[in-house]
């Protein structure tokens, strides 16, 4: 503060007075005296800036007495007044992340420059680029290695992660995910993105393995901000946007459809509200009848400072989404306190508490998916009026679909989450150089969903009214405590942890069913309704005990070895394949310390990296080791006397053997910085062998029994990871950097069980486990190849299927290899201007190298008898006078017309997103009083543009048929310091 | 709990020591087999389970028309969908998905009467044991029946226990099959009561139910004097209605006039439960599925079998529906399923399945008497008992048909009785039509091999122990 008021009182007194310019002459240095490339220098005076050349040089205008005011993102800002007498050696102290220069590595640290395994640490800022969705989401093209899947676009959809290639088929592929040393469930979708201080990925066996039989998908490290002694701060942050539905469907108009069902089926039953309606040239735009404009804020509060002793965070988040399908939201409000205390010299404690508390409003996702929200309103026939004359919903769709405006209308299906997180920390020191580390936290959640759907929704409704009421909830615990010693020897630094963790989750839920109820109290009074049921109930729990250790050395500060051990017990698996041990080794060697490059002009880093380890996958069903015997339900239950007779039934055989997945993995690679890290990089090649696959291995279909869950097959992922950040342009005003990955993945499944393929879940030897295996569709059969066709009972007009075999009939022989379902290779780039105070974010991402299923183009580009279909099949069916290669005849029973079991609707997957373009203007620190430290306004636009040949809703995410359409989004905001 | 924070309390003390004890999670929400046995009512829901497989086998969304399609009495008009155009043109292969789900479903059937057949002596009452093993030897019996008749030869499974060294069975011969399903039904009929006094027990098997699967499954393989005899056996224990609606109106469920046995539906609210989906799947077209008393529209009958009834045939009328709401069906659809109450819920009709009914063991016996060339009048006289109630002309025993004549009317008064009952595919194996039929009526050329199904190759992958398919596939 003091500082403050004297720069202030300097400035007062500049103002006043009227020096004669000149150019000043500097250099910005390190605390090593190494020069810093692109700072910015600002005279605050006269505002002219200017950013540091490659060796800290810089020259700006100004004379004694003006205040310059110098900053880099690594480095703590510094304000100087000019004196008289040039040079300036300008000294700035990396920043408190920076000055350790450290990265997370689970149950502790290590300095970056120490690192032996393939971590990224991601670049907080860049969340940034995804403003809409979660933080899982968020990190998408951030760190090479990463994969990120959206699910879905809807309000509160999350995203799903995969870190080097998918090594399981049946026990999950998503990392663990760790916030402030607690394992969370179900990602990053409840975290505040702005709390987020540092995210560390660990990718290799040496990184992950310390998290044994969890480590095998990678892991996600989250810390969270806290406060930092000294001055208070308080940040707001403000994010308002809007967003336009994207891909709209061209869909046929009421004329159109009128006319193609009436030639296709000539006994076509129109009902007569339909015929009014046509009759006085109406159409239905349904996709236009059920969105709208959504809209999107964000709000974030952050209070942070403290004392020598205790340092403290308060920050508050508000989320709030209305999508772009009508009565679909979603809003999120969280608070989290950190909180640490020295308490003496030997006794540190702190606090990481977080509550969070969600709503989702929803769209209809029933499972099938015929009456999802989006999928009504496409395939609705335009001829049909969204109200009777007497203002009932209309309710005479095909096939039994609802009415999709009454949907959004009634539809009442909300998904609250109420979630603590909690964790509480002391660390003692009893001696020098050894502590101890007592984590103990846990995080309990309740999940409820209440839906009601209203007989007027359509004729799949009950009429008196459906209403659904789902509680659950989930409590974790865990304490994890920790012996840390270190001990340097001459020129050797040892580094040793062990420990030891306990971890127990338990989980219930119950779901209430109760049908014709009062339409106003819906699911708050199930009591009330006519006909109650089916109930039903779940609970389950499992623990985890584990001892770890792991040991770090050091030679010279050139040579690093990393050991790390972890033995993990799971109630997951029978008592004697309980315990399993996961050891990782790695080593690193930092070339460019090495006197023969130590003053290299070219290289200024080169570390060689090299790791090798076990890790485990134990995300499978608890007690799937056990023979199981299951009561109730349509597969078990019968009717004697006319009233239902519960039955139980074996469903599964016990095999005790059952034990974790475990991935061997190889890395190699090699951390770069050229010209004064002007391009800094790294590159990995790895290799991951997942083996003992958790796969449900056919049992003889003879013993009643399907499959029994057992530990097969093979499955190698390899791949390059390529990340690269380079300061293109730092002159003057103006500065340019650019920062990339790409990633390439192979997948291979190398053995199944009994040296079997197994087609029916599309798995082969040699091939990835995310192949396409169909048939091939190749256009229509023409008029001219009529009598062939009829050998395969087709005519003219119908889809052309290849008899691979040639043994003159279609069936599931003639399938074949129709591509993979996930991308080769991925990865983003971005840009970063900046020109005096304003700054441009060019952000891309990118995927490729794989075909997606457009299983919306079964019903939008083949003569659909129970629905709309698309603007181009109409103009370009087959018919004698009008052969198409494209779109078969509208003929009722035409052989694979709608394409299923067919190629014909994959397209390629590959596409380049702008995902973000951001303008920014910062306004200078010295427009405003003291009070204000920074200013920044900016605008961004999200998926403005995307290069894709898909054309259904969105490139990205996974459901087809029934999508929530992505959204441009148009944002603005305002972050303001204090 | 108080236990377990203790433990966590040890396993944090003493890093070295064990936490096994931590480590013993129970199930909470499913039994396994040391809690799941331990009274009566626990094994009768064994039983229960057992019979549950009736639905899966006979009213599945696959099974439904297993017996029907690649027939002449029945046409998928979803052509689209190749595993309906597949059963009808004959291109399937053995990846099919129905037969694969038939398959697994009657071998679910079998697991589950297996633990019912092997119920410990001395843990419940004996009676009721004896009782409860005679209903799942019927049972097993069945879901054998269906299994021999689709695919010949195949493993035979009879003990509860799975021992994983001898997991993998090799195909036993047809022959061996069918006398396991003979010696299950003969225990079963020496048990069962003709029928069950307690009305909680309606719908259970009984020993005329076991009496015309015996003369069912004899004569399918082959054997018309055994057959003759328990349909003989029936004799006066059943009448047909009078009216044809009745045999399938809810209303009449477990009667026990004209029908003997029925798989068992009950509507209940909500899809994927209880009810039954016959009449979804088989309900009339073109007026808006399900929830107009429609149906999907998938299949339906030929238009060659509404053709071959007499015009004065009453069968026609009480069997097929025309016209339906206005919408004309052109072919006629399927009226013998239609629940006029509960039709209109997806899914979810009250229809039980007639398995077996007395109309069936008229012609069984006629067509037993005939195989065995008797000259007395009685197969005339059975035929006519049908034919009259349908008012349609008898045939007189002074018209002095052949064997093959009579095999011939035999034929075609089944598929006029009995059509969609799930029994056509086997009379025209039985009678040696299939091929003949399948050209004639609907134009499709099918082999020799085709009166059988391959084994699924599912089931052929998973079991070493199945060298072969069935010839020509």
């Amino acid at each position: 503060m003091k500082n403050l008021i004297s720069i202030f009182t300097t400035l007062l007194i500049l103002l006043s007075s009227d020096y004669a310019m000149a150019q000043i002459r500097g250099r910005v240095v390190n605390e090593q005296k190494l020069g810093v490339a692109g700072a910015t220098i600002e005279n605050l005076k006269s505002n002219i800036k200017t950013i540091t050349g490659q060796d800290g040089q810089f020259a700006i205008e100004g004379s004694a007495g003006h205040t310059i005011f110098v900053s880099h993102a690594q480095f703590e800002s510094k304000k100087i007044v000019i004196q008289d007498g040039q040079p300036l050696e300008i000294i700035l102290q990396e920043n408190l992340r920076n000055i350790e220069e450290v990265v997370a590595i689970g149950y502790g640290t290590v300095k970056k420059k120490d690192l032996t395994g393939a971590v990224v640490s991601i670049d907080v800022e860049q969340l940034n680029n995804s403003k809409v969705g979660t933080a899982t989401s968020a990190l998408q093209g951030l760190a090479s290695g990463v994969y990120v899947t959206t699910g879905s676009v809807k309000p509160g959809g999350d995203a799903t992660v995969i870190i080097r290639g998918q090594g399981s088929i049946n026990a999950g592929n998503s990392p663990l995910y760790i916030i402030d040393g607690l394992p969370v469930e179900g990602g990053l979708q409840d975290l505040s993105p702005q709390d987020i201080e540092s995210i560390d990925v660990l990718k290799d066996a040496s990184a992950a393995s310390i998290y044994g039989s969890r480590g095998s998908n990678g892991v996600v490290l989250i810390t969270t901000k806290k406060g930092r002694s000294g001055e208070g701060k308080l940040s707001f942050l403000a994010n308002y946007g809007t967003q336009r539905m994207l891909n709209k469907q061209n869909l046929m108009d009421a004329t159109q459809y009128f006319e193609l069902a009436n030639t296709a089926n000539s006994n076509y039953q129109w009902t007569s509200d339909e015929l009014r309606w046509i009759s006085k040239g109406e159409t239905t735009d349904w996709q236009d009848a059920v969105t709208q404009n959504g809209r999107y804020n964000n709000y974030n509060l952050s209070l942070s400072g403290g004392s020598d002793k205790v340092t403290h965070m308060l920050a508050v988040d508000w989320y709030d989404q209305i999508g772009t399908i009508k009565n679909s939201s979603f809003n999120k409000g969280s608070v989290r306190f950190n909180m640490d205390a020295q308490l003496k010299d030997w006794i540190k404690s702190g606090i990481r508490f977080n509550v969070i508390n969600s709503s989702l409003k929803n769209i209809n996702e029933e499972q099938d998916s015929g009456y999802g929200t989006m999928f009504s309103a496409i395939s609705s026939q335009p001829t049909a009026p969204i109200f009777l004359e007497n203002g009932a919903y209309f309710d005479g769709f095909l096939n039994t679909k609802a009415n999709p405006v009454a949907m959004v209308d009634l539809l009442d299906k909300i998904t609250k989450k109420s979630k603590v997180m909690g964790n509480f920390f002391f660390e003692l020191q009893p001696i020098a150089n050894l502590t101890f580390r007592s984590e103990n936290g846990g995080d309990l959640e309740f999940f409820n969903v209440n839906s009601y759907e209203d007989g007027r929704m359509g004729q799949h409704y009950p009429d008196g009214g459906h209403a659904t009421k789902f509680n659950g909830k989930r409590m974790y615990l865990q304490s994890e405590n920790t012996f840390n010693y270190r001990y340097q020897l001459e020129a050797h630094r040892f580094d040793a942890m062990v420990g030891a963790s306990v971890s127990r989750v338990t989980y219930e839920n119950t779901t209430a069913d109760s049908k014709n109820l009062n339409p106003i109290l819906k699911y708050n009074n199930l009591g009330g309704a006519e006909n109650h049921g089916p109930n039903s109930s779940y609970a389950v729990n499992s623990s985890l005990v584990s001892f770890y250790g792991r040991l770090n050395y050091s030679f010279q500060d050139k040579y690093l070895a990393t050991i790390n051990l972890r033995r993990d017990g799971s109630s997951k698996f029978a008592p004697n394949n309980r315990w399993s041990f996961f050891p990782s080794a790695s080593v690193a060697w930092k070339v460019s310390s090495e006197e023969f490059l130590k003053d290299s002009p070219l290289l200024s880093n080169l570390k060689i990296r090299a790791s090798i380890g076990q890790l485990g996958n134990q995300n499978i069903g608890d007690f799937a080791f056990a023979a199981t015997i299951s009561e109730g339900g349509y597969w078990s239950d019968y009717v004697l006397g006319n009233n239902v007779a519960t039955g139980s039934v074996q469903n599964t055989i016990s095999n005790p053997e059952l034990t974790w997945e475990k991935s061997q993995q190889i890395d190699l690679g090699i951390d770069f910085g050229l010209w004064n890290n002007r391009i800094t990089g790294s590159i990995d090649l790895y290799h991951k062998n997942t083996r003992d696959l958790l796969f449900s291995v056919p049992l003889p279909r003879e013993s009643g029994f399907e499959n029994s869950l057992t530990n097969v097959g093979k499955v190698i992922n390899k791949g390059i990871e390529i990340g690269l950040n380079s300061l293109n342009i730092s002159s003057g005003k103006f500065s340019w950097q650019t920062t990339m990955n790409f990633t390439y993945n192979q997948n291979r499944v190398t053995e199944l069980y009994n040296n079997k393929q197994d087609i029916n879940k599309w798995l082969f030897v040699g091939r990835t486990i995310n192949q396409f295996y169909m048939l091939k569709s190749q256009g229509i059969w023409q008029e001219s190849e009529a009598s062939e066709a009829a050998r395969y009972n087709a005519q003219p007009g119908d889809r052309k299927i290849l008899d691979l075999d040639g043994n003159g009939i279609i069936n599931s022989d003639d399938r074949t290899f129709t591509g993979e379902s996930v991308p080769k290779y991925y990865g983003s780039l971005g840009n970063t201007f900046r020109y005096k105070d304003i700054d441009l974010n060019i952000f891309f991402v990118y995927a490729g190298g794989h075909m997606i299923d457009n299983a919306l183009n079964r019903y939008l580009h083949a003569f659909n008898p129970w629905g709309n279909m698309s603007q181009d099949y109409y103009n370009g069916y087959w018919t004698f006078e009008r052969p198409s290669n494209i779109f078969p005849a509208p003929r009722l029973g035409s052989p694979f017309a709608n394409g299923d079991g067919t190629d014909a609707h994959l397209q390629r997957g590959d596409y380049l997103r702008l995902k973000n373009i951001e303008l920014g203007y910062s306004f200078s620190p010295s427009l405003f009083n003291s009070k204000v430290k920074s200013l920044r306004v900016f605008f961004s636009a999200q998926n403005l543009l995307t290069f894709t040949e898909f054309t259904g809703f969105d490139v990205e995410s996974s459901d087809k048929v029934n999508p929530y359409p992505n959204a441009r989004t148009f944002i603005g905001g305002i972050a303001l310091t204090l | 709990m108080k236990k377990k924070l203790f433990y966590t309390g040890l396993c944090f003390l003493s890093l070295l020591s064990s936490c096994e004890k931590f480590l013993d999670e129970k199930p909470l929400s499913v039994l396994t087999p040391e809690n799941a046995y331990n009274d009566l009512s626990d094994w009768k829901k064994t039983l229960n389970g057992a019979y549950a497989m009736l639905q899966a086998v006979f009213v599945g969304k696959y099974t439904i028309t297993l017996s029907e399609f690649g027939t002449d009495e029945v046409i998928p008009f979803d052509m689209g969908w190749a595993a309906y155009s597949e059963l009808h043109y004959y291109t399937f292969n053995d990846s099919h998905p129905f037969l694969a789900d038939h398959y697994r479903v009657c071998y679910e059937g079998i697991k589950r009467s297996n633990v019912v057949i092997d119920i410990p002596e001395g843990v419940i009452d004996n009676n009721e044991r004896t009782m409860m093993i005679a209903q799942a030897k019927f049972l097993r019996a069945i879901y054998y029946f269906d299994l021999v008749r689709m695919y010949g030869g195949v493993p035979l499974w009879t003990k509860s226990s799975i021992d994983r060294d001898e997991i993998m069975k090799p195909r036993v011969p047809q022959d061996k099959v069918y006398e396991l399903i003979v010696q299950d039904l003969k225990d079963a009929e020496n048990v069962l009561p003709t029928k069950w006094t307690v009305a909680a027990d309606v719908g259970r098997a009984t020993k005329y139910a076991v009496q015309a699967m015996l003369a069912r499954v004899y004569l399918q393989w082959k054997k018309p004097e055994q057959a003759l005899s328990y349909c003989n056996a029936l004799d006066g224990k059943f009448r047909l209605y009078d009216n044809l609606r009745d045999i399938f109106d809810p209303k009449n469920k477990n009667q026990e006039i004209e029908n003997i046995f029925e798989v068992q539906f009950k509507h209940s609210g909500a899809w994927g439960m209880e009810g039954s989906l016959q009449h979804s799947y088989w309900g009339p077209r073109g007026v808006g599925g399900p929830t107009n008393f429609g149906g999907w529209g998938g299949f339906g009958p030929t238009q060659y079998v509404y053709d071959s009834y007499e015009p004065t045939d009453k069968r026609r009328q009480a069997f097929f529906l025309t016209t339906f709401n206005g919408v004309p069906q052109v072919p006629a659809s399927n009226y013998k399923f239609f629940d006029s109450t509960h039709g209109n819920v997806i899914e979810d009709d009250n229809l039980n399945f007639v398995l077996i009914r007395y109309a069936d063991v008229l012609l069984m016996k006629a067509e037993a008497l005939n195989l065995l060339g008797d000259a007395s009048d009685s197969k005339y006289d059975a035929l006519n008992t049908v034919r009259r109630r349908a008012g349609i002309n008898p045939i007189l025993a002074t018209s002095n048909l052949t064997q093959t004549q009579f095999a011939d009317v035999l034929l075609k008064e089944r598929l006029h009785e009995l059509c969609f009952e799930h029994l056509r595919r086997w009379d025209l194996i039985r009678f040696g039509k299939l091929k003949e039929t399948m050209k004639i009526s609907a134009g499709v050329d099918i082999q020799d091999y085709h009166n059988l199904y391959p084994i699924p190759k599912a089931a052929m992958d998973a079991n070493e122990a199945i060298k072969e398919n069935n010839p020509g596939y």
